[in-house]
């Protein structure tokens, strides 16, 4: 499969989607996010913010409008080609609790690979092996080694936890990171710090990074940026 | 790292409730075996218990009650049979041997056999097997006694040990023939059937222990004494039943009708195996009851594993979310819940089968004691394995229900955590 190079990673034109008809939820007209850049979108809770990830990820479609991510429209995609794209592609970041905690530190990192041959190879190609690439990424994240060789996730504060999910969702360098609400269970002093991890990653791998929060003083970090606002017709639109 | 290991590690995460199911499985594995078991060799040494004999004769009754009395040494027999007709038939040309049984009198709890030595040399049980000597001789004298294993054992008897026999079956204080004792001569070694239970006197003993009774009390005023005995004509009047062995087993039926034909006195020939059979053939609605048993039991502990997947379902969530946010799409969820019941219950049928050999081991000895039942330790048989595979199915199925719903689930959560 031929290296996707497009200028644009995330594309999105006349989107309208909604539960129920004549009850919008969400409409995009137009939302680009140029390759390697940085976007952070704000939207208070409740603006459809979930909606638009889930949307992005392509687990839910929408009902009129096109996504297209990396030059690919997925709405046209079947389930099950969605799914191999977003492993592929997309890494993840949650607000809190992201990792599985019956899995090592490096066990975690390691699982996109696991899901994602694309991925893996990948991580191969930079790395030599996924685990030398989360060792890496780790590293980069300010871990020591007894931090790493920790028994449980569970043994790692919050802060700590949630830079072993950003090192996850950059292992194998996805040209997609979406990150939802990723430093809400930090405090401020923290949260500064993470972002400029995953920021100085991203650029260092080439990856996009869509940053959702309500926080606007995390705004200043990013290339973009843009807010979801409530719409005259219902709901919100970006 | 495989899905398989994923799962594996997902299990040990969660021990406590994984490994309660795992041992209710494994309780009802090891049931379904011990059943199977149970039913097998209850049968096999139910059929080992007479081989080689062509027939049965009695008195006139059922062929169950006659295969009772005769061979079990349950209940009574409803009537003797005369000297003179056992003689007759005993000498017909077509009979090879004949044992003459004489029944009626116990021993703390066993039942005293009056026999003559034709006993030891021609009666068989199992595959044919004579039955053996583990200590001793037959008995010679008038009152030697030769006693099966299990009478040697729990009343720890040795050779040389005298005992007095008493009129009448049952364990309750009867009547003694305490002023003729008998000593054992010979212990037979353990054949897994009524005869371990049994002590074998000579029918001349029958007849010589109750040559002062009648009716079944002591003649008041009458007594003759051991050494008396012995000079007097003990040729008995009657006996209970006899074994026939035959030249050859064409002419079984042929002699059966000309015994059931009997003019003299109203006797009944019974083929041992036929009886055998009707009698386990009534037996068939227990046993039929305790494999429906075990089965029930046995899906009850899987509905316990499907109760178990269905439940946890909602708190692992998080996890499906989590693993599909990673790239794992839903079949892989499906696959995850599936290997979860698979290992569940294969390691469950490992367990249950190691349990049901410590079982084994650990109830053999008493079951014998108790029961006269002998559970060979052996290998797995068909059934068993069929029963295992069943089960293992069935297991593996079972994780389809919540792999399903965990597969809807996690298209519909999608990657969205909800705490």
């Amino acid at each position: 499969m031929p290296e996707i190079t497009v200028d644009t990673a995330v594309e999105i034109t006349d989107l309208r989607f909604s539960w129920a008809p004549g009850k919008p939820i969400l409409s995009v007209e137009k939302f680009q996010v140029p390759s390697s850049e940085s976007v952070f979108i704000r939207g208070p809770s409740g603006s459809g913010k979930s909606t638009l990830l889930n949307l992005l990820g392509g687990v839910i479609k929408p009902d009129s409008g096109s996504i297209k991510l990396l030059g690919q429209d997925i709405t046209g995609l079947k389930a099950s080609q969605v799914d191999h794209f977003r492993a592929d592609h997309t890494g993840y970041i949650f607000q809190q609790f992201n990792l599985l905690p019956y899995l090592s530190v490096i066990e975690n990192i390691l699982l996109p690979c696991q899901f994602s041959k694309k991925r893996s190879l990948k991580a191969q190609e930079m790395f030599q092996t996924p685990e030398m690439g989360a060792l890496y990424l780790l590293q980069r994240m300010g871990f020591t080694e007894s931090l790493i060789n920790a028994k449980s996730v569970l043994e790692l504060s919050t802060g700590q936890q949630q830079r072993v999910a950003a090192a996850r969702a950059l292992l194998g360098a996805p040209e997609l990171v979406v990150a939802d609400e990723p430093t809400s269970a930090l405090d401020s002093d923290h949260r500064d710090q993470f972002i400029e991890l995953i920021l100085e990653q991203c650029r260092a791998q080439s990856s996009t990074l869509l940053f959702v929060s309500h926080d606007t003083s995390l705004e200043k970090h990013f290339d973009h940026r843009i807010s979801l606002k409530p719409s005259q017709a219902g709901g919100y639109k970006l | 790292m495989t899905l398989l290991n994923l799962t594996w590690k997902s299990l040990l995460n969660r021990k406590t409730t994984v490994a309660l199911t795992l041992f209710s499985i494994s309780l009802s594995v090891c049931l379904l075996l011990g059943v199977e078991k149970i039913r097998y060799q209850v049968k096999d040494s139910f059929s080992s218990t007479v081989s080689g004999t062509d027939l049965i004769v009695g008195a006139r009754s059922g062929q169950i009650n006659l295969l009772l009395y005769s061979v079990f040494r349950l209940g009574n027999a409803t009537n003797n049979i005369s000297w003179d007709s056992y003689q007759k038939i005993s000498q017909h040309p077509k009979v090879k041997w004949a044992i003459p049984l004489s029944l009626g009198d116990s021993h703390r709890g066993f039942r005293v056999l009056g026999t003559n030595t034709d006993y030891f040399r021609y009666f068989k049980y199992g595959q044919k097997t004579s039955l053996a000597f583990k200590e001793g001789k037959p008995f010679s004298q008038l009152f030697d006694v030769v006693i099966g294993a299990e009478v040697a054992r729990s009343l720890g008897y040795k050779l040389g040990q005298s005992i007095v026999v008493a009129h009448g079956a049952g364990n309750a204080a009867l009547v003694e023939h305490d002023d003729k004792p008998f000593r054992v001569v010979g212990i037979l070694k353990p054949t897994g059937t009524p005869v371990d239970r049994t002590l074998h006197v000579s029918l001349e003993a029958i007849e010589a222990i109750h040559i002062d009774w009648k009716a079944g009390v002591r003649l008041p005023g009458v007594s003759i004494g051991a050494e008396e005995v012995e000079e007097m004509q003990l040729q008995p009047k009657q006996i209970t039943a006899f074994m026939l062995g035959l030249n050859s087993r064409l002419s079984t039926f042929h002699i059966q009708r000309q015994i059931n034909k009997y003019k003299r006195e109203p006797l009944l020939a019974i083929l041992p195996g036929v009886a055998l059979q009707e009698l386990w053939q009534m037996f068939s609605i227990a046993e039929k009851a305790l494999v429906m048993v075990s089965v029930l039991v046995a899906v009850s502990s899987l509905l316990g594993l499907l109760t178990l997947m269905l439940t946890s379902l909602n708190e692992r969530r998080r996890e499906m979310a989590i693993l599909r946010s990673v790239g794992a799409r839903p079949v892989h969820i499906f696959l995850l819940l599936t290997f979860e019941s698979v290992i569940i219950t294969f390691l469950s049928l490992l367990a249950g089968t190691l349990l049901y050999y410590a079982a084994l081991i650990l109830t053999a000895p008493y079951l014998q004691q108790s029961f006269g039942i002998l559970l060979q330790i052996q290998n797995i048989t068909e059934i068993q394995w069929i029963r295992l595979g069943l089960m293992l199915v069935v297991g593996s199925v079972v994780g389809i229900v919540p792999g399903y719903r965990a597969y809807r689930q996690s298209l519909s959560d999608g990657m969205a955590i909800r705490i």
